[in-house]
């Protein structure tokens, strides 16, 4: 995967070259030899949003078995993310973002109140995604970016998964430290509205400058 | 980055208790309000279509064309109505109501009407009978076969006509039902018999609902509910040992 998304970076982005010949830019002070190809970064978002159509599955139908329970809260136990970077240019990043999340909740008896089963429901999204680095310092980064994806969607006591279009759009976000570093981002999308982890820069052997 | 590494720490904990849901709460009584829902709604669907059919039985046998018209333009404003011997139809664009009176009014002894509900919306055809019961003054007799759909039964039901004339000068009539009986209806996922213990009050004036009356409703696994009408759309129910009062008006709301 990751040498296909090399191919296209190289392919598709004028400024893909050997970073040694390209001259300094505004906004970009590292040196060329402290700039890393390869990014891995773990993260943990919040209040996720999804892109779910309307379908008749939603159209809930009660009947007298169904008045006899009732669901609980609906809890969220976050998000958590893997996402790779592959530095295409002094700007440009292209990676792939993984989130797994899961929702899940109770159902109680009407009759006499007591617990019968819990419900859960887990997203899976995948979104490819361009970043964008507004600044990018030795130590402080500071970015946007762009994902389009699918989330697929799995509950419990139901055969099969939904796929739904999945995208993520994040206006701001920094990080900091060197090879390793923190970050976070606010955005909008299936990873969450709020996203922060911890990432690791490097270089693969025969990519070292 | 031991900043940043707490920080990570603390929305993890943060993110794994946020409840994007509230939930629902604990309703005891919410199988005997289905049950009720299920017989309530086709009978308040039956007491607007008598509205229409004693509307009609006065328009049969208005006297004067002017006492048709303004009962035309009272109950059948947007509806065209067609005679062919003895039948008659009432026409809109959603239904067409096909009334075999047998050329007798509904006020007569021997009279008994054949009325086919025929949708221009779904195409579902549905038939009622209704015939005169001797025993009272305005008390008819109103079967409900197979064929009618989701409810079957037989019921008694009392009608007075009213005209009130305000200081508007603005005539107004008005149906008032009093539906009493016994019939089944089918739910999703459950049949329920229902015997009508106080009789249903309609009131044309306030459509689709009853203000008054009492049911009780046994399922086929011998769940039983009692459902009492407390006013307008409003109804205490007591189910499994637990009463309380629901508003019909907001599907799954207990009332306030």
């Amino acid at each position: 995967m990751s040498f296909l998304l090399v191919a296209w970076a190289r392919a598709g982005t004028p400024e893909a070259t050997d970073l040694r010949d390209t001259p300094e830019i505004p906004g970009v002070h590292e040196t060329p030899r402290t700039l890393s190809r390869h990014e891995i970064r773990l993260s943990i978002g919040a209040y996720p949003q999804r892109v779910e159509p309307e379908t008749d599955y939603y159209w809930y139908r009660e009947s007298f078995a169904s008045s006899k329970y009732y669901s609980g809260p609906t809890y969220t136990a976050g998000i958590y993310g893997l996402e790779y970077y592959y530095r295409c240019s002094r700007r440009w990043d292209i990676g792939l973002h993984f989130s797994w999340a899961r929702e899940y909740y109770s159902l109680y008896s009407n009759i006499d109140g007591s617990r019968l089963k819990r419900h859960d429901t887990d997203y899976f999204s995948f979104t490819p995604t361009v970043r964008f680095q507004w600044k990018r310092g030795k130590t402080v980064h500071i970015y946007s970016a762009v994902g389009l994806g699918v989330t697929l969607t799995a509950e419990s006591g139901r055969k099969g998964v939904e796929d739904n279009p999945a995208v993520q759009i994040t206006p701001i976000g920094v990080s900091a430290g060197r090879r390793l570093f923190g970050f976070a981002e606010l955005g909008f999308g299936a990873h969450g509205v709020f996203i922060c982890g911890i990432g690791y820069r490097f270089n693969a052997k025969k990519h070292r400058l | 980055m031991k900043r940043f590494l707490l920080s990570t720490v603390l929305l993890w904990s943060a993110t794994g208790c946020v409840v994007s849901d509230p939930g629902e709460t604990f309703q005891p009584t919410r199988p005997g309000y289905y049950l009720f829902r299920q017989s309530y709604e086709p009978l308040c669907d039956i007491a607007d279509d008598l509205r229409d059919v004693f509307a009609f039985a006065r328009y049969y046998v208005a006297s004067t064309e002017e006492e048709r018209e303004k009962l035309h333009d009272a109950f059948f404003y947007s509806k065209r109505i067609t005679r062919n011997g003895n039948t008659w139809r009432i026409i809109d664009s959603w239904m067409e109501v096909e009334i075999a009176t047998g050329g007798l009014p509904l006020q007569a002894e021997e009279a008994h009407w054949t009325i086919n509900y025929n949708s221009n919306y779904d195409k579902q055809k549905r038939t009622l009978t209704i015939g005169r019961d001797t025993s009272a003054a305005d008390r008819y007799t109103l079967l409900l076969s197979e064929n009618f759909g989701t409810l079957t039964g037989r019921f008694s039901v009392e009608t007075t006509f009213a005209t009130q004339v305000p200081e508007s000068g603005i005539r107004t009539f008005t149906v008032k039902l009093s539906i009493a009986g016994e019939g089944h209806a089918t739910a999703h996922d459950v049949g329920i018999d229902f015997t009508i213990r106080t009789p249903l009050r309609y009131d044309s004036s306030a459509a689709h609902a009853f203000t008054a009356g009492a049911m009780r409703l046994i399922t086929d696994g011998k769940d039983t509910a009692e459902a009492v009408l407390e006013g307008y759309d409003i109804v205490k129910i007591e189910y499994n040992g637990h009463q309380a009062s629901w508003n019909c008006s907001y599907y799954w709301f207990p009332a306030e």
